[in-house]
């Protein structure tokens, strides 16, 4: 906790209370496990509310965040779908209130706001009422769907679904044999050339692992949860939920019809022109600075024609003036700037400066150039 | 094990959004609201938008370092044909224009980073632990060592972490001896006492026990163990079920309807105590006979002579009536009673010229259904299968080393001697437990070389700020991954992954784009 020593330093606006309801700590509490006063401050008070009380192995088993899902949908905080509540009991679903850590003891409760004596809203006395929120909604900005948002405060993130095992599985196979090519597969399964041959590259790794069985129980455990809590993308696969379902068989893929665009270009793209003037594509060319084809064409041409010529200099390694009928000898020297050739004497390597070039070795270690 | 320079990193007063899995930062991220900027400047705003900001993106690098490296180009893709990218005024309300969020893209320099990088992957719980790995020579990019977290990746670069340090990071603490012993010794206590309420009234304490499985988390080894049982005693019978129902056609049901008119007078009590005394049905069956049964004669159905067989039939078809009177003995002379009804059926059912015999047919197949559950119903009360209980074993009685001894009060060298201590002793302690789903080891110590839970258990809220990343593609099983490209963004969604929403981000970006001068960006210009 950090220590807050001279109050007159503190700005109340920026302390991070929670903005839902909870039990404050009273002056002279004592606490039931220990028999002392409770040690700890407000938010400590609070932290306890939040996490529920342990177990006998030290687990919060009553807090649904504390262990992660294990059926392919992750489970995000979200606070406020459920007014800052986020104990239950597992098996039924039942919301549990901790309203007095202090005695390490929870209650039955639900959750309802009450404004003048009377009740205000829905009471949530169940975990699937809370779950029909999480899974149903959507955000109004961006259509994302909210089990899918993993910060509340932000839309525009959302988490991506992880390949299936027998997606995967048939990508390696099918580029095993080498009959297959990446792009093809890509086009069929509409994900990146990029992200196959990654998946390719990875399986091959693996596969010399389990060969040298240097893949043991833990790791395989760890991969088990580390996928359970993620969403997983399968052409094949449907989810039960239908609304579920819609929105994983479209997260996992890319979209192959993207280009590259900046903010800087984005209104000079388009331009208005009078009805009645002709627009050609050489009008075009003019706008988008481009040569007409015949133009491009012709120097491509002539670029080609200029690498044949030069293609025998880079084994030559040195080239070959021409002799003029005035020069006097077969070899003569030309001016050149020191610095563009060798270097020059004098300039300084600037050791200390922040944009300095650098390598890593062999070793991986950083080396000046 | 942040310094004590950092030691605001924890703060739940300041409550700052961090790349960290700790209880306090899980409820800093729980209970956050976004800062109230009614009353402040234009340049409270900006600065209070970069301060929040620092919080996660580059948390443990300075501010020095951040400007250096800051660079205000914004890399985005929009769709080759989408409604976005012909009109940039909103005039079509209809069409749904998504906000490309350009300023995101402002700290997208930091992804390359390999200790951001690492835990975009989900390889390490939080940046500094990914600093740590890479430190401890636990990393290598195309098959090298870089003890560099300042290493920039380019795509297609492969990156392999060490498992071992993977796995302990991601994984539960391991337990102390003595706190494993106290553990144990409940543990064991509440086994031998579940144990002996199973065996004293099986079916009766069956619920409870199965709640308090259910309770468990769901790769507990405990409830790893049970469901497996739980499983293959439901698969035996519902098996027996399945028969059941394969075996109750229309021919017995007619045979049995046959039995009670020939044999009692037929009304609801009869009709009940031959259909597993389910008061429904017999009701059901009295109203067919006021309708039409009562039109059918017995009599002209019935063979003349019962044919004695030698070969007494022992079918499945005899299965369902035997069920509902099991403590009876099985007498020949049923059998071939039985026999007779089922003749009886069969030439009912091969009536079809009789309008009464067609109703009947009509009538069967609802009928059928209703028998069907009751069946099923009477079935599940009368098996459930709990032979299991008998292969299971108690704990014998544990020794006093188990009596817990807190640490509470004692200094760290204390601690230490006196596990040290314990630690001698560990072997000889853990033949004592022989719990069904843990054998010969202590709780959390399977290998208690290593240094985190075994067998392995999940960090606590490991589940929350677990983030697929888009720019990378993992194998978990391996603990390795491929840096695909660096993360961009598109109209309505941004690879970038960060807490903060929009607005804070166009904030920072208008207040970095004015201060740094990157020297590096401006020499080569826009990349």
């Amino acid at each position: 906790m950090s220590s807050i020593t001279a109050k007159r330093y503190i700005n109340h606006n920026l302390i991070k209370f929670p903005r839902y309801s909870y039990a404050k700590l009273k002056p002279n509490t004592i606490d039931s496990l220990t028999n002392k006063p409770f040690e700890g401050t407000e938010m400590d008070y609070v932290l306890r509310q939040f996490t529920g009380p342990k177990d006998y192995k030290g687990d919060y088993i009553y807090n649904k965040y504390y262990f992660p899902p294990v059926n392919n949908i992750p489970n995000y905080l979200h606070a406020d779908l459920e007014l800052g509540n986020p104990l239950r009991l597992k098996q039924t679903g039942e919301v549990l209130t901790f309203s007095r850590p202090e005695t390490n003891e929870v209650e039955l409760g639900s959750i309802q706001k009450y404004i003048n004596g009377s009740p205000v809203g829905r009471a949530i006395s169940n975990e699937s009422f809370v779950r029909n929120a999480y899974y149903n909604a959507k955000d109004k900005e961006t259509q994302v769907p909210r089990f899918l948002q993993p910060f509340p405060w932000n839309p525009y993130c959302k988490t991506n679904s992880l390949l299936s095992d027998n997606l995967k599985q048939a990508i390696r196979d099918a580029m095993k044999t080498g009959k297959v090519d990446a792009g093809f597969i890509s086009t069929k399964l509409s994900l990146k050339v990029n992200k196959i041959n990654a998946v390719n590259r990875l399986l091959e790794a693996e596969e010399d692992l389990v060969e040298r069985n240097l893949i043991d129980q833990d790791m395989e455990s760890f991969a088990e949860t580390m996928k359970g809590m993620l969403p997983v993308y399968d052409p094949v696969k449907t989810h039960k939920n239908s609304k579920l379902d819609a929105a994983l068989k479209t997260n996992g893929r890319d979209d192959l019809d993207e280009l590259p665009a900046f903010k800087e270009l984005e209104k000079s793209k388009f331009i208005s022109i009078p009805e009645g003037n002709t627009f050609t594509n050489l009008d075009a060319a003019n706008v988008l600075f481009l040569q007409p084809a015949d133009k491009v064409i012709n120097t491509l041409k002539a670029k080609e024609t200029e690498t044949n010529e030069d293609e025998n200099l880079e084994d030559r390694r040195f080239i070959l003036g021409k002799k003029y009928v005035t020069d006097r000898f077969d070899f003569h020297f030309v001016d050149v700037k020191v610095g563009e050739v060798g270097k020059r004497y004098g300039t300084g390597n600037r050791a200390n400066r922040k944009d300095k070039q650098y390598t890593y070795d062999m070793n991986g270690k950083m080396v000046f150039l | 094990m942040v310094a004590l320079k950092y030691r605001h990193y924890d703060s739940l007063l300041r409550g700052r959004l961090t790349t960290d899995n700790d209880l306090n930062h899980i409820f800093n991220y729980y209970k956050y609201t976004p800062d109230r900027t009614n009353n402040s400047t234009i340049f409270q705003q900006l600065f209070a938008s970069k301060r929040n900001l620092r919080s996660y993106h580059g948390e443990h690098i300075t501010e020095k370092q951040f400007k250096n490296n800051w660079v205000p180009n914004l890399h985005a893709v929009s769709k080759l044909s989408s409604k976005t990218d012909t009109t940039t005024n909103k005039i079509d309300i209809a069409s749904q224009t998504f906000e490309t969020p350009y300023q995101m893209q402002a700290v997208a320099f930091l992804e390359k980073r390999l200790d951001v990088a690492i835990y975009r992957a989900l390889l390490a719980p939080s940046v500094r632990v990914a600093r740590t790995i890479i430190l401890s020579k636990g990393v290598t990019v195309n098959d090298v060592y870089i003890r560099d977290p300042n290493y920039k990746l380019k795509p297609n670069d492969f990156v392999k972490c060490d498992p071992e340090k993977v796995v302990r990071y991601m994984g539960h603490e391991r337990p102390l001896i003595n706190e494993s012993l106290r553990v144990d010794a409940l543990q064991v206590a509440e086994w031998n006492e579940e144990l002996k309420n199973l065996r004293d009234d099986p079916s009766g304490y069956f619920p409870q026990f199965k709640f308090k499985i259910d309770g468990l988390y769901e790769r507990d080894p405990k409830r790893v163990f049970f469901e497996k049982l739980f499983a293959e005693s439901k698969r035996a019978s519902q098996k027996a079920v399945y028969e059941l129902r394969k075996n109750n056609n229309d021919a017995t049901i007619v045979a049995k309807i046959f039995k009670v008119l020939k044999n009692e007078t037929p009304s609801v009590e009869a009709f009940t105590k031959e259909f597993l005394n389910d008061s429904k049905l017999g009701e059901e069956l009295f109203a067919w006979y006021n309708k039409f049964l009562s039109k059918l004669s017995v009599e002209k159905y019935t063979p003349e002579a019962p044919t004695k067989s030698d070969e007494v039939k022992l079918t499945p078809e005899g299965v369902s009536e035997n069920l509902s009177k099991k403590g009876e003995t099985e007498t020949p002379n049923e059998t071939i009673v039985q026999d007779e009804y089922r003749t009886i059926a069969a030439n009912v059912l091969a009536d079809s010229e009789n309008a009464d015999v067609r109703t009947l047919k009509n009538n069967l197949s609802s009928f059928k259904e209703k028998y069907f559950r009751a069946i099923e119903k009477d079935a599940k009360v009368n098996d459930v299968n709990l032979d299991w209980i008998k292969t299971l074993k108690e704990n014998e009685e544990l020794p006093e080393d188990f009596v817990h001894q807190s640490y509470e009060g004692l200094e760290k060298d204390d601690i230490e001697s006196k596990e040290e201590e314990l630690k001698e002793k560990e072997n000889e302690l853990a033949k004592h437990i022989n719990l069904p789903w843990q054998q010969g080891h202590l709780w959390g110590r399977k290998n208690p070389e290593l240094e985190y839970f075994t067998p392995w258990k999940p960090k606590p809220f490991l589940g929350c700020l677990a983030v697929a990343p888009f720019h990378i593609e993992v194998n978990f099983r391996t603990c390795q991954f491929i840096y695909l490209r660096d993360p961009i963004s598109r109209p309505g969604h941004s690879e970038i992954i960060s807490p903060y929403g929009l607005q804070e981000h166009k904030n920072a970006y208008l207040y970095y784009k004015a201060r740094v001068n990157n020297r590096n960006y401006n020499r080569k210009g826009a990349q």
